[in-house]
């Protein structure tokens, strides 16, 4: 069943504008936190909801508050808005339509982190986030919900929004960090981790566009209301962006713990035209794809996902049938991590090269069986191996495809041509 | 933090370490090669490359080795665990797929990382069948270095050394992914002067030199342990030699000196070694030209020319100049044979260190030192490696540079302040600052061992009442915001030094003589003052050569032998003349501006003239030197001095001879002939022994019997007290740190007084001078690939100076003073103060000197178009 709580404002008319925001009910959790918690309670209420990092892995969000080392200042936050992976279109949605609910969870995170300066790290291809995120910050501080002395409780804060330039690499936070900082936007090394030692060597908060946008609702309604959605390991809301072969791709709101089936079959009307499915990426183009029918049998949780081999990641469910050539896809999934490895390591930078270009020579007729070896070797050895998880995100398509597809694969080398729409098309195996 | 020492086992065996290493350091240390590309151990580990992976039992994954600390009961594996020996291994593979494999034609075969690596560990054939990627190959980054972007392995190294040791940021990572370069900013070619360095660092072959470039294969070139002979430093380097022609030079590393760099000065500027127009025979002026000629006819010339002037004017009619550039063995015989075999104690050199300068103790302690001032000095033109220490200083641990000079020089870009006063006006700046410290009611001066020592603190701070910021300004042009700027930092520091050059003692302004006064030491007096009041806190001298020290040490000074033994005592004189053989003489002798009066006014009858060149450098001296009938001179190459004189003998270089030299700190290093001098050119100890030899009768000459430099310096360690037990063996690799012997310090202060030269009206600029990392000076005119950065002459003046003599930036002038003219082009910039111009030294084709009389005397000049 899909709720509207996340997306109560989605789809009303002028929802960007502070008028409606706050006629919706905006900024009262924020008032509530300023005038009614101490920042550790804030801390404490957002631990006990059991909230998770929405930008794909998953870790308590309340958790990684309670890293920052007590008595350093300043500190600060920042809100991961650089939503890159392919398939993920969620934090886009929040901000274009619902800016100042992103802007009271900065508010809120930032005063149970004792941060005076937060910061907005926007992927730069979002132009009208930009121009929403900017406009909101402008209303906000006019009415007294940013800058100095909000709603005269004593508690400033200062918000600034960067772009980046387009670097899927700055979505990593060390990275990004970098990039903040006007620097190259490489990942940085951990020890030190950013809650202790981040932006200009401070402690540093970041955070992902949805994991800060469910804060206000958590700090209005408690930690037990928002427990009553999901499953105890993974409890509340989530966002997740639905593309490929369905027939109403988009972004949906659902308990975590959903059924997968649900969400294919129920809330997206199921696969497109009818065709049967082959292949699903559950959680951005980064985690192993799926038969089918095993993600199919899936919950939408954490674990329950984890368990059928993948991650649930960042909630991007890509639905692939039977009319589409997974080699191709993977070609292109693999040309998407090598044109984005940041060329740190070697392993990354120069395993993603050499993958893309078997995947190319395969998909162009080229291929030689001991390829897939050679592809599943190379995997071997950038996974666990490189410096960011990149490396690992970038073996994810490759090794899941030909470990679940591989007469797809065996049908491109030995007939230098596509299974799909041939008669050796045996259909999705069990 | 302290450290504590854990225990640990890599493949099995133990080792013992402090918790601070990482693993890579610890297995080092032990003898456990752990391959890498990124780590270097003078660079911030980085952990990019990921060849250093290692397992760490109860560890997920593998770790990088370069970056892990070590932990008590760690067990790492590296050659024994399977999934680590894969990594490294595929590791290699990925390199090698996209590298061009050239190493037959590239210049680093023989000594490259990753060739040994691939050897080592790399697949015997390979399973990348794709197209190669392609980037720029022999591509010129500025004069001195080529890159091949191809062969590169992207462990920026280069950039880390230039960020994190120079402070130049001007390389970095272009691109991304597998399309990453490392390149320049477009149109901003490295202007670094420690770029050499990025191609020894460099594990492959993606930075060459393009001096080496394609010279020699490495395992061709003879490898020899030398010492830069270009400044006072004396970094310690290889000479990597070919067929008797030098072809290359590395960096050695001595943590005491250069650590593991040398500047680009001292790895590109040796083409004067080699250069065509070296000496190569001795030669003679005969019908008024000199011509080639042998040793044998050229020492029995001087021999006969010397013993006639002896017989007909006596001992003190002949006088010798000595070097700051040669041996400390050349040195010590050359006076000795001026003493000895001449009879006279006419013997000096130029440039002479200050009688109480006290050198630099340490290199490496600069590191440590949290402010530092600048007095007179530009160490980034003048000892590099100075500069690199005072950057780590910064760099590491925010320590601040004070900058005490007329101009503002490169270490200015630390943020100073600047105390940029007028010269001639140094003394009122300590003056004023000692004031400002006072006024700042700094505790300092009564803290610490000093004070309870330091008598007359108090008369002392009643003699600076006429110091007030205010009039401190007006003497010296030095805003009081920067004068207590300065004044706060060095009361507030907690370990701060005091470094002057050679020009805050030796320059004075030319046509005004202050009968009396002595200016050099009442600078000298002023910062000592500066130094008691803050603790007794270290003053240290930058010597201008590579062997400033030893040419005092080994006594080439009228007033002292060597070890500055007094001449005058009888018991020293005589256990000299035990060694030396001969009468001693008891009179004093000229020094260099007495020689100089009585070559004009012919009380000089002969001179002989060593690794030095007076006539280009000061015009008194060309034009003494000119009424010296009997001119010998001793040097690499036809100087202005040697086309004066009547007999030119050809020396060898510091390539070609053993020796030693004294560095800034006082630390004696050694050369060792890395190669044949050229022609019949000899070193300069063999010809100084070879005329004694001639000259002496045969019981005399068992006195001259050194065969090697070696003989000579055992001479000296018996000679000097101080030296005792030292011989050539005891100098190693590394030299050999006298002990220190500690200057009886001073422990009153003394009154200095400021008195402000006049301005003349019609020359109101004073022309400073400096010298240039890369300048057209004897030497490195000869190194082709340094010219192409040697700056067109020109002369700095301030925006409002321009302005009064209606100058626009880049004009070609006359610099004109009471003395002479000077054609350069003007440069307009705020980095030196008003009423001040600054022209580099040895860089246009006319010489400074012909603005002065005399080269300490800096002209007061005009400037016209």
């Amino acid at each position: 069943m899909q709720t509207r709580v996340l997306l109560r404002n989605v789809g009303i008319p002028n929802s960007h504008e502070l008028e409606t925001y706050v006629k919706q009910g905006g900024y009262q959790a924020l008032e509530k936190a300023l005038k009614e918690y101490q920042p550790s309670q804030v801390v404490e209420i957002v631990l006990n909801s059991g909230l998770q990092g929405r930008g794909g892995a998953g870790f308590p969000t309340g958790r990684k508050w309670t890293f920052l080392p007590k008595g350093v200042y300043p500190r600060y936050l920042v809100c991961n808005a650089d939503e890159g992976e392919p398939g993920t279109f969620k934090d886009r949605l929040l901000m274009e339509n619902d800016p100042h609910g992103v802007i009271e969870g900065i508010a809120i995170a930032s005063y149970a982190c004792g941060v005076e300066h937060a910061f907005i790290y926007l992927r730069g291809e979002y132009e009208l986030s930009y121009q929403r995120l900017h406009q909101a910050v402008d209303q906000a501080i006019q009415r007294g919900f940013l800058g100095t002395n909000i709603l005269n409780s004593g508690y400033s804060l200062q918000l600034s929004i960067l772009r980046g330039a387009g670097a899927y690499i700055c979505g990593e936070e060390t990275a990004l960090l970098s990039s903040l900082e006007g620097k190259r936007g490489h990942p940085k090394l951990k020890p030190p981790f950013p809650a202790v030692e981040g932006l200009y060597r401070k402690p540093t908060v970041i955070n992902n566009v949805e994991t800060l946008f469910n804060v206000p609702f958590i700090v209005a309604n408690g930690a037990d209301w928002y427990r009553q959605w999901g499953t105890p390991r993974s409890p509340g809301l989530k966002l997740f962006c639905v593309s490929g072969h369905v027939e109403r791709p988009g972004t949906y709101e659902l308990a975590l713990g959903t059924p997968m089936r649900e969400l294919i079959d129920e809330v997206c009307g199921g696969p497109k035209d009818g065709i049967p499915l082959k292949a699903i990426i559950p959680g951005g183009s980064s985690t192993p794809m799926l038969h089918a029918d095993a993600a199919l049998a899936c919950n939408l949780d954490y674990e329950s996902i984890a368990e059928a081999g993948s991650m649930l990641g960042s909630g991007a469910v890509t639905a692939i049938n039977q009319d589409a050539c997974l080699v191709r896809l993977t070609e292109r999934l693999a040309a998407f991590y090598e044109h984005e490895s940041c060329g740190k390591c070697i392993p990354c930078r120069e395993g993603t090269d050499w993958m893309y270009k078997i995947l190319h020579r395969i998909e162009h007729g080229q291929g030689r069986m001991q390829d897939l070896e050679l592809l599943l070797d190379i995997c071997d050895n950038i996974s666990g191996r490189s410096f960011c998880p990149l490396g690992d995100a970038a073996v994810g398509p490759v090794r899941s495809s030909i470990q679940c597809f591989r007469e797809e694969y065996e049908f491109h080398i030995h007939e230098k041509r596509c299974i799909v729409g041939t008669a050796e098309l045996k259909g999705v195996p069990a | 933090m302290t450290d504590r020492t854990i225990s640990f086992t890599v493949d099995g065996q133990e080792i013992r370490c402090s918790d601070r290493c990482t693993i890579y350091e610890a297995a080092s240390a032990a003898g456990i090669h752990i391959p890498t590309f990124c780590h270097h151990g003078k660079l911030v580990p980085v952990g990019a490359c990921r060849m250093c992976l290692v397992e760490i039992d109860g560890m997920r994954g593998l770790q990088t080795a370069c970056t892990t600390p070590v932990r008590d009961g760690m067990v790492v594996k590296v050659h024994t665990s399977p999934v680590a020996v894969k990594a490294r291994k595929a590791n290699l593979e990925f390199l090698l797929t996209d590298h061009p494999l050239d190493c037959p034609v590239c210049d680093k075969g023989g000594e490259c990382p990753l060739q040994n690596q691939a050897l080592q560990d790399g697949p015997g054939q390979s399973r990348y069948i794709e197209p190669k990627r392609h980037k720029n190959k022999r591509y010129p980054l500025g004069e001195l270095i080529v890159l091949d972007q191809e062969r590169c392995v992207l462990c920026w190294r280069c950039i880390r050394f230039l960020d994190e040791w120079a402070d130049d940021h001007e390389l970095d990572l272009f691109g991304r992914g597998a399309d990453t370069r490392i390149d320049t900013f477009p149109g901003r070619p490295p202007t670094s002067k420690w770029q050499g360095n990025t191609i020894d660092i460099c594990p492959v072959g993606a930075l060459t030199s393009r001096v080496f470039r394609f010279e020699a294969r490495v395992w061709e070139l003879t490898d020899t342990p030398s010492i830069c002979p270009l400044c006072a430093v004396g970094c310690n380097m290889t000479l990597g030699v070919k067929n008797n022609e030098l072809r290359r030079v590395t960096p050695r590393e001595n943590l005491e000196v250069n650590d593991t760099w040398i500047c680009d000065r001292g790895r590109f500027a040796h083409g004067f070694v080699d250069h065509p127009d070296r000496l190569k025979t001795p030669l003679i002026r005969r019908d008024g030209a000199l011509k080639p000629s042998t040793w044998d006819e050229a020492f029995e010339l001087i021999s006969q020319r010397f013993q006639q002037i002896l017989e007909a004017h006596g001992p003190e009619a002949i006088g010798g100049l000595g070097s700051t550039r040669v041996t400390n063995e050349a040195n010590y015989l050359f006076q000795r044979f001026m003493r000895s075999v001449v009879g006279t104690n006419n013997v000096d050199h130029m440039d002479r260190m200050p009688t109480r300068a006290t050198p630099l103790r340490a290199l490496p302690e600069l590191e440590h030192q949290d402010v530092i001032m600048l007095l007179g000095c530009d160490p980034s033109e003048e000892a590099p490696l100075v500069e690199l220490w005072i950057k780590k200083a910064v760099l590491r641990h925010g320590a601040r540079v004070l900058i005490a000079n007329p101009r503002r020089i490169e270490l200015g870009r630390y943020g100073g302040p600047w105390l940029g006063y007028r010269p001639g006006s140094e003394v009122a700046l300590l003056n004023g600052l000692a004031q400002a410290i006072f006024a700042a009611g700094v505790e300092r001066p009564t803290a610490g061992t000093t004070a309870t020592k330091v008598t007359n603190l108090d008369e002392f701070r009643a003699s600076l009442k006429e110091y007030g910021p205010q009039q401190v300004e007006r003497q010296t042009g030095v805003p009081p915001s920067a004068l207590q700027e300065a004044a706060q930092l060095l009361a507030g520091a907690r370990n701060p030094i005091l470094l002057y050059g050679v020009s805050w003692v030796r320059d004075t302004i030319a046509g005004v003589e202050s009968p009396g006064v002595d200016p050099s030491g009442q600078r000298l007096n002023a910062i000592t003052n500066l130094a008691l009041m803050l603790g007794d806190i270290e003053v240290g001298f930058l010597a201008g050569d590579n062997n400033t020290l030893g040419a005092t040490e080994m006594g080439v000074v009228p007033d002292r032998y060597p070890g500055g033994e007094p001449f005058h005592d009888n018991k020293v004189r005589g256990r000299l003349a035990s060694f030396w053989g001969g009468k001693l003489s008891p009179v004093g002798g000229l020094d260099f501006d007495g020689m100089m009066l009585a070559g004009k006014e012919g009380g000089l009858k002969a001179m002989w003239i060593m690794g030095t060149d007076p006539a280009d450098d000061c015009l008194k001296a060309a034009e003494a030197l000119g009424s010296v009938p009997f001119l010998v001179v001793q040097d690499l190459f036809m100087t202005d001095t040697a086309s004066m004189a009547e007999v030119v003998l050809p020396a060898a270089s510091f390539a070609e001879t053993d020796g030693s030299f004294f560095n800034l700190t006082g630390r004696l290093q050694a050369v060792r002939a890395a190669m044949r001098p050229p022609g019949l050119a000899k070193p300069d100890w063999w010809i100084i022994n070879a005329l004694a030899r001639r000259m002496v009768d045969g019981k005399r000459q068992r006195c001259w019997d050194f065969s090697t430099p070696a003989d000579v310096l055992s001479e000296v360690a018996r000679v000097i007290p101080a030296y005792r037990g030292l011989d050539s063996t005891a100098l190693g690799e590394a030299g050999w740190q006298p002990p220190v012997a500690l200057a009886a310090a001073r422990r009153s202060f003394v009154r200095v007084e400021s008195k402000l030269p006049p301005v003349d009206p019609d020359c109101p600029l004073v022309l400073i001078t400096g010298r240039l990392l890369y300048d057209r000076g004897t030497l490195l005119r000869r190194s082709t690939w340094i010219q192409e950065l040697v700056p067109d002459a020109f002369v700095l003046v301030h925006p409002s100076d321009a302005e009064k003599f209606g100058l626009a930036d880049g004009d070609q002038v006359s610099v004109v003073s009471a003395r002479g003219r000077l054609g350069l082009i003007v440069k307009i910039s705020d980095e030196v103060v008003p009423g001040v111009a600054f022209a580099p030294l040895n860089v246009s084709d006319a010489p400074l000197s012909v603005l002065a009389l005399d080269h300490r005397a800096l002209p007061q000049v005009r400037i016209r178009k």
